[in-house]
């Protein structure tokens, strides 16, 4: 928005106040959010759960996701023939006792059931809590068994499920399979308080249980367990988790082999067939050491079709995923929080004033858009790599809406404006401008800023004006004024001229601003002969007491430097031209008269000329306020050929008093008189009065230029 | 044969020459060493380690290592994740003028007694090249964890323990290292192993990646005051090269035989 329309629209529209306050848009979007994110944080938090899928797809693709630890391994018991025939034959408990020896005998450190054995007879439930307190007595490998916190059902009340129900099991060290999966497949607490006890997740406890007796993980207050670990500089630090809410890092699919292939990691999913004939294979090789599971911490669950939670990458994936990769959060600290309510206010408040900033600062409504797309850009790209590098999720996605919209409403709002302003500005410039330029003009409003140009000035008068306005009613004036203006204005404007205002009976166009025309003069030129000509054939064809017998003007050609730009104050402003060239044309039509030159031009102006008319020059005067000589052509509107031949005797005598030879001159110019051609016989005239003075009182000094005294 | 075929031939044992150029040996023996009175005359009895080596209470277990110049080689002996009975890592960066290094370190006053069974416990045994990355972490880790036991820092210490057990561990799972374990077959009785019968028997194992040693019955190989010069006739290589350290792991088990 240009300064002048700005003003203009602080006039035209002052209700409209308020919304041109940068700070007021962003405001609009702004408070909403924030209400949302007070009072409806999960709904907020979807877009940007949606955006951390994108953000940890995104490392797949671009090769920088990071496997899983390779000490954390799955054992997935799909039910196949095989696992139905063993469980026909052995039953559930005997195939899992049967699995947690073998996992046994391969040297896993920590197995961490992800199978609630809840629902076996007492018999099996008692030999596989016997098997599960046998392995952890041989403190080669631990067994953790997994309960749940069951949330309150109708009237039954929240309890804690576990395991082996009929065979103590709740003496068994275990963790809970809590993932918050019925919210969202990320969620995650590392921690649970059930009755103001501490408990921890099967991630937890497994991590627990993966480290020596001094080592474990230890409650300290209710909801929080600490441990010690290395820093990198190897001094010890207290590490801990608590029961707030965590996203899982899920990097890659369960499926997705790729990563840990390329960091040449063995085998992340086991199944119960391989397993077995491994352990059978380094068994007979006498080679247990080598085991691939040895030391680590082994995840055994169903998969997805029993297990039915969805994950990241789909329902196809079992849960114990999510539990593996917390437990690799855990080691690595790479869960993802959330950003607390305070950081998410403040990033809202920091976006939507640079929104208010960046709106008071760019005027360009595609400069705007341009910085949107950019900031837009940087504000997602923000939350990935506050996901990425930072493990924060920060409300990306909904700082973006807020820039996005504030910036669409921003937008929506200057062009609602320029439309406004547009239509009206259309309507005062179109008084000044042609079609072709008014076009150019709207399309750029730097055009028409105050500067300096070299103009063609036409200027034209009414010849006996006020005799009119004296002797004709007020309807005849304003009649006779529009029909004059309205044949200016239309030849000028198919000219491409550019108008000024009209003043009483003159009229003003000029070409070479608001922009420069090359052809300026002779598009000036072209004018002034089509209107005299026009009105020439308008005259002739009135009748008696029409208006038409009154359009007789004059009219004066100059070229020169123009000031063009707007001028007046805030209640009444004009587009309009000034300068001293204006002041020359002026003088000039005012002399048209005493050569009785329907169109006179000055020397300058037939100059600038890329084809000089003919044309007759008429005089060399200094035209009064100023300082130098000005040459006077009557442009000729016919050629006829007694015009031409009137043409060539005036100029022989003019060169004779311009060179001070008065008396031939005078002779000369005495037999002109008379003739038919009035511009050559008024001029005649003129000139053998102003000799009869020169030759009674001649001048020192005689350089061929009259100086005028009056207008 | 095709010209191109003797192209590929030599092109091969040409990057076969470079890759054998490259890859490096350390050497280890690992002994049990009798100071009862009978075996006094030779400063104590050397007999190569076996599980059928029964504990004693003047037993005690040595391992000799050495690197070729400019390695470094590391012994560290685990019982689970546990260092086991404190013993202190040993570090040294090899030069041509190295002695041959001992764990438990020669200079400390710790003993690896022999004198009861023990399962679950592992010698490491690590050579690294010096620009092999993780040479840094690993010293590091072995410095700290000396200066806890020296602190009697037993927390702090097992923290250190542990985490050079996992980047062992992690080492081993990630195919980034060259790791042999020695696995002795059960109950397996062989002939007594003779000192000619025994000369660097493991040069012929180069490249299998599991080593298995030949039962010995208890019979002295060599005598502690010796064994300096003789050592490495009944050494394990370990190869190792350029980013890919070697690992030598000796389950230390002892075995019930009839």
């Amino acid at each position: 928005m240009s300064e002048d329309s700005a003003s203009n629209s602080e006039t035209v529209g002052q209700r409209f106040d308020l919304i041109r306050r940068p700070w007021f848009l962003p405001s609009l979007v702004l408070c909403p959010l924030i209400a949302l994110r007070i009072f409806l944080p999960s709904l907020a938090e979807r877009p940007e759960l949606a955006w951390l899928d994108l953000s940890q797809r995104a490392r797949i693709h671009l090769g920088t996701a990071v496997p899983l630890d390779p000490s954390i391994r799955f054992l997935e018991l799909s039910i196949n023939d095989e696992i139905a025939r063993r469980y026909a034959t052995d039953g559930e408990y005997t195939t899992a006792e049967s699995i947690l020896k073998t996992l046994e005998t391969l040297r896993v450190k920590v197995i961490a059931l992800d199978i609630m054995y809840t629902h076996g007879l007492e018999k099996d439930q008692i030999e596989l809590a016997n098997t599960i307190q046998e392995i952890n007595a041989r403190g080669n490998t631990t067994v953790v068994v997994p309960f749940s916190i069951e949330k309150k059902r109708g009237h039954v009340p929240e309890q804690i499920k576990y395991s082996l129900p009929l065979a103590e099991g709740s003496t068994f060290a275990g963790g809970a399979v809590n993932a918050v999966a019925d919210n969202h497949w990320r969620e995650y607490r590392q921690v649970h308080v059930f009755e103001k006890k501490t408990y921890p997740s099967l991630a937890a406890a497994a991590f627990s249980a993966s480290r020596p007796g001094p080592l474990k993980l230890k409650e300290a207050g209710i909801g929080r367990l600490e441990w010690k670990e290395l820093t990198d500089e190897g001094e010890v630090r207290i590490s801990f988790v608590d029961d707030s809410r965590i996203f899982l890092n899920l990097q890659h699919s369960y499926y997705e082999d790729s990563i840990d292939q390329q960091a040449k990691i063995g085998p992340r999913v086991w199944f119960i067939s391989d397993l077995e004939s491994l352990a059978s294979d380094l068994s007979h090789q006498n080679n247990l050491i080598n085991s691939p599971l040895t030391d680590t911490i082994v995840f055994f669950g169903y998969n997805a079709e029993v297990d039915g939670k969805p994950t990241a990458h789909g329902n196809m994936e079992p849960g114990m995923t999510l539990h593996g990769t917390a437990l690799n959060d855990l080691i690595h600290g790479t869960s993802i929080y959330p950003s607390p309510l305070w950081l998410d206010i403040c990033l809202f408040c920091v976006v939507s004033l640079i929104a208010s900033l960046t709106f008071t600062s760019v005027r360009k409504k595609r400069t705007l858009v341009a910085i949107a797309l950019i900031g837009l850009l940087i504000l997602l790209a923000l939350g990935w790599i506050a996901i990425w590098f930072f493990y924060l999720l920060i409300p990306a996605v909904a700082s973006s809406i807020l820039w996005g919209l504030a910036v669409v409403i921003e937008v929506g709002r200057r062009w609602t404006w320029e439309q406004r302003e547009r239509t009206h500005r259309d309507a005062l410039l179109g008084f000044y401008f042609s079609p072709a330029i008014l076009k150019q003009v709207t399309k750029n409003l730097d055009m028409i800023r105050p500067k300096s140009n070299d103009v063609a000035v036409l200027l034209s008068d009414l010849r006996g004006f006020t005799t009119l306005c004296e002797t004709q009613p007020v309807e005849r004036v304003f009649e006779l004024l529009n029909r004059l203006f309205g044949v200016e204005t239309e030849i000028a404007l198919r000219e491409n001229g550019s108008l000024s205002r009209f003043a009483g009976d003159q009229f003003l166009a000029y070409w070479g601003a608001p922009e420069p025309v090359s052809d300026a003069p002779d598009r000036a030129l072209r004018a002034a002969i089509e209107i005299q000509r026009t009105l020439i054939a308008r005259r002739e064809a009135a009748e008696e007491g029409d208006l038409d017998a009154w359009l007789r003007i004059g009219v004066g050609l100059h070229c020169g430097r123009g000031l063009v730009g707007h001028v007046g104050s805030r209640s009444y402003r004009d587009y309009n031209i000034v300068g001293d060239s204006i002041n020359t044309t002026a003088r000039v039509e005012g002399q048209t008269k005493n050569y009785a030159a329907p169109v006179l031009a000055t020397g300058e102006f037939i100059e600038a000329l890329a084809e000089p008319p003919p044309a007759l020059h008429v005089d060399c005067v200094i035209v009064k306020g100023k300082a130098n000589a000005t040459d006077l052509y009557a442009i000729l509107l016919y050629t006829e050929d007694h015009i031409m031949a009137a043409c060539q005797d005036y100029e022989k005598a003019f060169n004779l008093y311009r060179q001070g030879q008065f008396k031939e001159a005078l002779e000369l110019f005495e037999t002109f008189t008379d003739v038919s051609f009035e511009t050559v016989a008024v001029s005649s005239r003129l000139l053998i009065e102003r000799i009869k003075t020169l030759i009674e009182s001649p001048p020192l000094k005689w350089d061929g230029v009259f100086e005028l005294t009056s207008k | 044969m095709r010209p191109l075929n003797y192209i590929a031939f030599f092109l091969s044992l040409f990057l076969f020459g470079i890759a054998a150029a490259q890859s490096q040996e350390a050497n280890v023996s690992l002994y049990v060493i009798d100071h009862s009175d009978e075996y006094s005359a030779l400063g104590g009895a050397c007999f190569k380690y076996t599980p059928e080596i029964k504990p004693g209470k003047d037993r005690e277990i040595l391992a000799i290592a050495n690197g070729p110049p400019g390695s470094t080689v590391i012994m560290i002996a685990f019982q689970q994740d546990n260092l086991f009975r404190n013993l202190p890592p040993v570090v040294s960066v090899q030069s041509l003028t190295s002695s041959p290094l001992r764990f438990p370190a020669q200079q400390s006053e710790a003993r690896w007694a022999y004198n009861e069974t023990n399962n679950n416990v592992e010698l490491y045994i690590v050579a690294l090249e010096k620009d092999d990355p993780q040479l840094e972490r690993l010293t590091e880790y072995a410095a700290w964890l000396t200066d806890s036991l020296g602190e009697n820092d037993e927390e702090t210490a097992m923290l250190h323990a542990l985490a050079i057990k996992n980047r062992l561990a992690n080492l081993h799972r990630s195919n980034n290292a060259e790791v042999q374990t020695i696995s002795f077959p059960p109950g397996e009785r062989t002939e007594p192993t003779a000192k000619a019968a025994t000369t660097r028997g493991g040069l012929s194992q180069l490249g299998k990646p599991n080593t298995e040693t030949k039962p010995t019955t208890e019979t002295p190989l060599r005598g502690l005051k010796n064994i300096d010069a003789e050592w490495e006739e009944d050494s394990q290589p370990i190869r190792f090269g350029p980013e890919k350290p070697g690992i030598l792991i000796f389950p230390i088990t002892t075995r019930t035989t009839n």
